[in-house]
């Protein structure tokens, strides 16, 4: 008896102390919290709130998150690009180019500040580029594009001078990056900072509250921003994990604007309370190959002739409701891309057969095709919260197995790079500059994560970046499509559009411009939208 | 507690009469009212037709017939499509299939461990008694699910028996408390102590001895544990923790059920549900026969 | 609880998947090995894991669990303003389904073996094994978006945080779901004890002193039954609390169930054993609850020194 209350005393104490600790963090955080959403009135007039259903996010940094909404709300940088994807000045008010010495030299704005009031300075820009050149410990996917950059420095307050080894065809492009406030985050581990939580930014919006526990992050307009406030005053994004719910929370009146796979956004059209919004966009579905995987390092040859055995028109239809068209070149839909002549693979399964059979694998007692006595096994990864994604997958593997190619599909919450997989369903986008593409194809570039290796691609890629003038980019990119077709790393599928819906009285969003990979980019001119609630 | 109806003994006691003219009402027409009859037919109906899968399905299963998406029940296709063309007629009994397999391997597992378990800590004396119990009380103390999400995503990759293993392992705590209850009512009944004094051993005690004497007041969770199990792996399949996608299972058909509300395709929603529903409701009102057996005892209200 | 701790942790270590990689995503395939180690020690991802558990404890004994992987914060400011969200809708749940199951069982045991004993059972049992998520999504389907009386996800609609009523018309589908899931399991054990009450003799006295069949099982019957309940109620924390998990997932509250499943599905550990050692405490902590109103309503536990293991 005593013994037991002595226990029970015990772990009543250790559960005390937990919880304890919890209320304390909990209202340590409340306090933080509550401070800026204080000001709103309890019952709110949302008929200025646009209510934004995306996915769930964890941090909002221009330097971690290249494919996300936020970052571009809330930061800007040196330029920004046009509804045609052309870079125009932002921060920077002009500049020069030096063709002799590869140097830009950029007059920023004046009295441009923080959000946190603070005035923004050439020193802040030269902070962020140093981390984008310099920091060893960042883990961007994108430092690859910043290798031309030889020096960043700023003469004064407000002129930034950029120099490179050589000259660069996207570099403009890539002088959007947003630019991080060097008073708030210097010397802080970029990945880990709270600042990605709580972020101050020069940007059209500014971040008000990152509320976990409704699942919503705020923002408000930058009533101070240098260039057109936006109309619409408060920005809801409510953070949301399954797809359908997306949807499911437009049709209960709980979200203004979602962007929805295309079987769900179909699921609204003719109904005159929603818009449908279809954008075009380079995102791209394809299974790609892990080169660094021991089946591909003896495989590799046998890439390219999977795609004879895939019916990319059928998968566009059934998938994606037609909303999309079957992919042959990455860059197929850019405007320095499209070479037909890479079109090399039509969907002809007697032509699968002879070519498998050229070379050189035989069929196996099982009806599975084998060579050197490897079967034609390969496991293939794909994250299971996107259903079309999913559903291309099943697809895949299901006209692959018709013909004698086994590709086994494993859903994963998070792509897990060491399990060895030999692949995964991958989606990547150049809706601007097709050197967008260069750290992915290019041998060790930063997001070439699938270990590709092939020189003439890699000279290709790299003398496009380095040359001037479209008429001879365009030359050169349409060699990397048809090089590329010959000895290719993904068996591409299909590329999706962007179908967005919104409430009636959303109005402003403008489809001239070619959205990126998860149809972000939607925002880009959301200073011009109205809501009418 | 049956009624005995040797002349050479005579019932005393309180009010002993009204006892069997209502209790032995009740027994016959029970058994004709025939509940469990109509459940068990139901049940061997889902379950010939899942073992006769092969015969019974009119598509390829895991086909997709791409030019018939979200087709209504109809001729060629029973139940109707999906939003890939998959023939849910033909699904559901290959889905019935490992469903109902996992179902039984979980109940063997849960069986095993919950009966030995009990038995151990039934029998042994009250220090590692209490251990056991302990133990226990710890593993009841994280709620099942969080316990299978644990080992589900430190499995990784799972297949039917897998799942059905992290499912048994984590559902055997209530058998073990169950039969460890038990086994301590009988222990000290003489032929276990004349057993232990021979020297027996313990699995032949508990072979011999302990479970013929308990079987029949565990029968009832015993079997609900299949339809728990089967629960749990469309749960988990629907958290998307489950089978692998070219495995079907009803758990993973009903987990399709979040896009076809949107996409207004009830059959490919209702039909496993009801399916599902209709099974686990059979095992349980056949488990429930097995207790109902226990208790004839009338009420005094 | 230390014990919980020290499994979930090897566990943990074991599992496939690479910290680093969640860490720091898609971005370490492009590290040199010199750059993996680096990072790998600033994580403190090198050392034995018996050192790592250490180093963690020590930590949480200052109230620092961590990273979290995913979400790259410290894990207790992930969870903490989650933590209240689940509390509320659990304990909601939780007291709405006992006090639904006796209810419910009462009218079951006033009535046994009538049209009416049979029909709840019926139905009870039907409701009970239905998929809880399947459950969830025809509620959505006829309530969010055919209906349109209540909102489909979340925990309360922008700027009402502090709104009673809103948060309530939040929770009503995540609690029918919840209730009807767990309902006639309870219910159902509920009846059966008051029945069984029902054949002690006491019963045949209260009759003969001529009280009502309804006075004897509300004054009589369920008093004798309530500990009984209350230790049903103690031992069925953790079971009601995993209908969190699946409730929080389909309507998208923000909770610390959804949020056990994400991090599983993630292999956000550090995350994970913190969400652990919550429930833990919480299970702990209202088992002791129980436990005192047992003893309080019975005292004959207490004298006996019996415990709920050891009945």
């Amino acid at each position: 008896m005593k013994k037991s209350s002595f226990q029970r005393a015990c772990s009543l104490l250790l559960a005390l102390v937990l919880t304890v600790s919890l209320a304390a963090c909990g209202s340590q955080n409340q306090a933080g919290e509550s401070t800026p959403a204080s000001g709103s009135p309890e019952t709110e007039d949302l008929s200025h709130t646009l209510i934004y259903a995306g996915e769930s996010e964890s941090t909002i940094n221009p330097l971690l998150n290249s494919h996300d909404e936020l970052p571009d709300l809330i930061f800007s940088g040196l330029m920004k690009y046009d509804g045609n994807g052309t870079p125009v000045c932002d921060l920077a008010k002009d500049y020069t180019y030096d063709d002799t010495t590869f140097t830009y030299t950029f007059t920023l704005r004046d009295g441009v500040k923080w959000h946190d009031g603070q005035s923004f300075t050439a020193d802040d820009v030269v902070y962020t580029y140093d981390l984008l050149t310099q920091d060893q410990s960042l883990s961007s996917s994108i430092t690859s594009n910043y290798e031309d950059v030889s020096s960043v420095t700023a003469p004064d307050a407000a002129t930034v001078v950029i120099q490179l080894s050589q000259y660069n065809a996207a570099m403009l492009d890539y002088f959007t990056i947003g630019i991080l406030p060097k008073h708030l985050t210097e010397g802080q581990d970029i990945n880990t900072m709270s600042f990605n939580q709580t972020p101050v930014g020069t940007g059209r919006y500014k971040f008000v509250s990152w509320d976990t526990a409704g699942g919503m992050i705020r923002l408000d307009r930058n009533t101070d921003y240098y260039d057109k406030v936006p109309n619409i005053e408060h920005i809801i994004y409510k953070t949301v994990s399954v797809e359908s719910t997306k949807a499911t929370m437009l049709q209960s009146g709980e979200a203004d604007l979602a962007w929805l796979n295309a079987k769900y956004a179909d699921s609204f059209r003719g109904n005159d309370k929603y818009k449908n919004i279809d954008f075009k966009t380079a995102d791209y579905r394809a299974i790609s190959m892990d080169f660094s995987t021991d089946f591909w390092k003896n495989n590799s040859d046998s890439i390219g002739v999977l795609n004879y055995a895939i019916d990319k028109d059928t998968i566009v239809k059934s998938v994606l409701d037609g909303r999309g068209v079957a992919a042959y070149s990455p860059i197929q839909l850019n405007r320095l891309g499209g070479n037909t002549q890479a079109d090399i693979y039509p969907y002809d399964l007697t032509r699968f057969a002879a070519e498998m059979e050229k070379l050189g694998w035989v069929k196996g007692s099982d009806g599975i095709y084998e060579r050197n006595g490897e079967k034609f096994h390969f496991t293939v990864q794909v994250r299971d919260y996107e259903e079309e994604r999913v559903d291309i997958a099943n697809l895949c593997a299901s006209q692959l197995k018709a013909v004698g190619v086994d590709m086994e599909v494993d859903l994963v919450t998070k792509f897990d790079w060491d399990a060895g997989y030999n692949g995964f369903l991958s989606g990547y986008a150049a809706q601007f500059d097709p050197d967008m593409f260069y750290k992915n194809y290019v041998t060790g570039a930063s997001d070439n994560t699938m270990h590709y290796s092939n020189p003439t691609v890699d000279n290709l890629l790299s003398e496009g970046r380095h040359t001037e003038g479209d008429e001879a980019r365009r030359t050169i990119y349409q060699q990397f499509e048809a090089a590329y077709a010959q000895q290719p790393g993904v068996v591409l599928v299909a590329f999706l559009d962007g179908c967005y819906v919104s409430v009636a009285g959303l109005s402003g969003l403008d489809t001239t411009r070619v959205l990126g990979h998860h149809a972000v980019g939607v925002m880009w001119n959301i200073e011009n939208w109205t809501l009418n609630k | 507690m049956a009624e005995v109806k040797d002349p050479r003994f005579q019932v005393v006691g309180i009010n002993w009469k009204a006892r069997p003219q209502t209790a032995a009402k009740p027994v016959p027409k029970r058994r004709l009212a025939g509940k469990p009859v109509f459940a068990f037919v139901l049940l061997l109906a889902i379950v010939l037709g899942c073992l006769f899968a092969g015969q019974l399905a009119n598509h390829d299963p895991s086909g997709y017939y791409l030019q018939n998406l979200n087709e209504a029940p109809d001729s060629s296709f029973y139940f109707g499509t999906d939003s890939l063309g998959r023939d849910i007629y033909s699904m559901i009994w290959y889905g019935g299939r490992v469903s109902l397999s996992i179902g039984l391997m979980s109940m063997v597992i849960i069986t095993a461990l919950g009966i030995t378990y009990g038995c151990i800590s039934g029998l042994a004396n009250t220090g590692v008694d209490a251990v056991m119990m302990r133990i226990m009380e710890m593993a009841n103390s994280i709620p099942t699910l969080l316990l299978l999400l644990l080992l589900m995503s430190v499995i990784g990759k799972a297949n039917a028996v897998t799942l059905a293993a992290a499912i048994g392992v984590t559902g055997w705590f209530a058998l073990a408390r169950l039969v460890r209850s038990e086994v301590r009512q009988i222990r000290n009944s003489e032929y276990v102590l004349a057993a232990r004094c021979m020297g027996v051993g313990f699995g032949r005690i508990m072979t011999r001895h302990l479970i013929p004497n308990f079987v029949s007041s565990i029968l009832f969770v015993i079997i609900a544990s299949i339809s728990s199990s089967i629960s749990m792996e469309s749960t988990l399949s629907f958290l998307g923790l489950g089978l692998p996608v070219d495995v079907i299972s009803w758990g993973s058909m009903l987990s399709l059920a979040n896009r076809a509300l949107l996409l207004n395709t009830w059959w490919v929603i209702i039909i496993p549900g009801v399916f599902l529903l209709v099974t686990l409701n059979a095992i349980t009102s056949i488990g429930n026969a097995f207790r109902k057996g226990n208790t004839k005892k009338p009420s005094n209200l | 609880m230390l014990i919980l701790s020290v499994v979930v942790f090897y566990f943990a270590r074991w599992a496939p998947g690479d910290p680093l990689q969640s860490f720091y995503g898609d971005a370490v395939e492009s590290m040199s090995s010199e750059e993996l180690a680096a990072a790998r020690s600033r994580l403190g991802l090198d050392a034995p894991i018996h050192v790592q558990y250490v180093r963690w404890l020590q930590g949480a004994l200052h109230g620092e669990f961590g990273l979290s992987l995913k979400y790259k914060m410290p894990a207790m400011r992930v969870v903490s303003p989650l933590v209240g969200n689940t509390l509320l809708l659990g304990t909601t749940a939780y007291l709405l389904v006992f006090l639904l199951a006796t209810f419910l069982a009462v009218a079951c045991a006033l009535h046994e073996d009538t049209w009416l004993d049979r029909l709840i059972c019926k139905i009870g049992t039907a409701v009970y094994y239905l998929p809880p998520f399947w459950l969830g999504v025809v509620l959505v389907l006829v309530f969010s978006i055919q209906l349109k009386w209540l909102p489909s996800s979340g925990a309360y609609d922008v700027g009402k945080a502090g709104d009673v009523f809103n948060r309530l018309r939040h929770m009503i589908l995540p609690l029918t779901v919840m209730i009807l899931s767990h309902l006639w399991y309870y219910g159902y054990m509920i009846r059966n004890k008051l029945l069984d009450e029902l054949r002690q003799d006491y019963v045949l006295l209260a009759k003969e002193k001529g009280l009502t069949k309804r006075q004897i099982v509300w004054k009589h019957c369920l008093r004798n039954v309530a500990p009984a309940i209350v230790n049903i109620m103690a031992i069925s924390i953790p079971h009601v609390l995993s209908g969190t998990y699946i409730a929080e997932s389909v309507f998208n509250y923000p909770g610390i169930g959804a949020l056990s499943v994400a991090s599983a599905k993630y292999h956000d550990y550090n995350l994970l054993m913190i969400l652990v050692l919550i429930t833990g405490a919480l299970v702990i902590l209202s088992s002791i609850l129980a436990q005192t109103v047992s003893e309080i309503i019975d005292p004959r536990i207490k004298e006996t020194g019996v415990s709920a293991w050891q009945r």
